[in-house]
């Protein structure tokens, strides 16, 4: 059964539609694919789904805050009032890091404890209710290359408590140039839902398309949709498929 | 074809929401398919889609008086044009997709359409079974008219897909008859 209206999760219906369950307070997701596939479209709808419900959302990024401003204003839905009305609140983490006394250029075990710490307290000290963390990979890796993966667990339970709910957006690495595996993701255990977005040769135009791999305890569409994000819409369909064994 | 098969077949698309497979072909189907879009758009006064598979948007206008149609009465899906490498038309209204065009660009423009908002159709035309099915394998023909079915029966369109009985689309042709309120063969008579 559908949740109220608030539930929804993206506030994009037919995306909204394929996953029955109610957005459970603590949710932890990942949102992954290659570049260009529609990963920080999908991460800014999730906060302005937030928004227009009058909660608290933010955004931690390693990229100029000027330019996920910009990114949003391309938006239709988007209403310029969220981020002057502080619903919005965009974080860059170097800058998260340097007012912190971190040097983003040499941090050691202890820093990435206070960094950690400081992000949680950011989340409970201004209620937010959704965090997006986009892109989610240097910050992986950056917990990864400490020892400190673990972390991901502990935000999880942070955000059950603060009531809270959080997308990674985790860029896969075809090319190889971040010396990840191609089409490596980082603790694909820890999370509640794992969204997977790709770019797939259709054997006529190639097509982006949308597969929901993981919605825990909730009854969701395994089938995989094209989809086609543009600022001013949505949009998606079924992936069509050979049955096998019948041609 | 007669002028009793026209008409019923004519009466049967009024019926707001159902669903026709007709069979038909040569110079029946042209008077028959210029016949649906008039009286849709003319005398019905409705909006609705055409699914351009035989003909490039240029092509389709010399067939039918598009510029006599009232005006945003048809949007076309134009999936000919760029496999062609025709000169792009300046005919509102119509949609060109990237060739070779796949079905699921074709529902994605489907979707664009019906969940717009600017404009409600209240029919979707596919001009030919035959042409839409060539490189597809049954199967996923056969999801594709299975979404689509369902997709304009939600919404309450009317739904008409002519086939010209081509070789090779008889077993299409018999699968997407299970899925249709009407089955009409126009070329009974001729045959």
């Amino acid at each position: 059964m559908h949740g109220e209206s608030g539930d929804h999760v993206f506030g994009i219906e037919k995306l909204d539609n394929l996953t029955t369950g109610r957005m459970e307070p603590g949710l932890l997701g990942l949102i992954y694919g290659p570049p260009g596939t529609g990963k920080t479209t999908l991460g800014s709808h999730f906060l302005f789904r937030g928004a227009s419900l009058n909660q608290n959302v933010c955004l931690l990024t390693y990229e100029p805050t000027s330019l996920f401003t910009r990114k949003f204003q391309r938006f239709k839905c988007y209403e310029s009032s969220w981020l002057k009305d502080g619903y919005i609140s965009i974080f860059m983490l170097q800058n998260l890091m340097e007012n912190i006394g971190i040097d983003p250029e040499r941090i050691e075990v202890d820093d990435l404890d206070l960094l950690f710490d400081v992000m949680v307290q950011i989340i409970s000290d201004m209620d937010m209710k959704r965090v997006i963390i986009d892109p989610g990979a240097p910050f992986i890796d950056l917990l990864n290359k400490n020892g400190r993966g673990s972390y991901l667990t502990e935000l999880k339970i942070d955000l059950v408590k603060l009531n809270a709910s959080a997308f990674i957006v985790y860029d896969i690495d075809p090319l190889f140039v971040n010396k990840r595996e191609p089409g490596y993701i980082p603790n694909p255990n820890l999370f509640d839902v794992m969204i997977k977005l790709n770019r797939e040769d259709s054997g006529r135009s190639p097509v982006n398309t949308l597969h929901i791999q993981r919605w825990k305890d909730a009854p969701h569409s395994r089938s995989i949709y094209v989809i086609d994000m543009s600022s001013d819409s949505v949009i998606m369909a079924p992936r069509l498929f050979p049955s096998e064994g019948l041609e | 074809m007669n002028g009793n098969q026209l008409s019923n077949f004519l009466r049967v698309t009024d019926e707001q929401g159902s669903h026709i497979h007709v069979k038909v072909s040569g110079e029946a189907f042209l008077r028959t398919f210029t016949s649906l879009i008039e009286k849709q758009t003319q005398v019905a006064k409705r909006k609705g889609i055409l699914i351009s598979t035989l003909w490039s948007a240029n092509a389709l206008s010399r067939r039918v008086s598009l510029s006599n149609l009232p005006k945003n009465s048809l949007r076309i899906i134009d999936t000919v044009t760029m496999s062609l490498g025709s000169k792009e038309t300046e005919i509102p209204n119509i949609i060109t997709l990237p060739a070779p065009a796949s079905l699921e660009s074709i529902l994605i423009e489907i979707e664009r359409l019906m969940t717009e908002g600017k404009e409600e159709y209240s029919f979707l035309i596919i001009d030919s079974l035959g042409a839409l099915s060539m490189d597809h394998p049954h199967s996923v023909m056969f999801e594709f008219f299975k979404y689509l079915t369902n997709r304009l029966l939600e919404e309450d369109v009317t739904f008409i897909i002519f086939d010209q009985d081509l070789d090779g689309t008889a077993a299409i042709s018999r699968s997407i008859s299970t899925l249709m309120d009407h089955n009409i063969n126009m070329m009974k008579v001729e045959k």
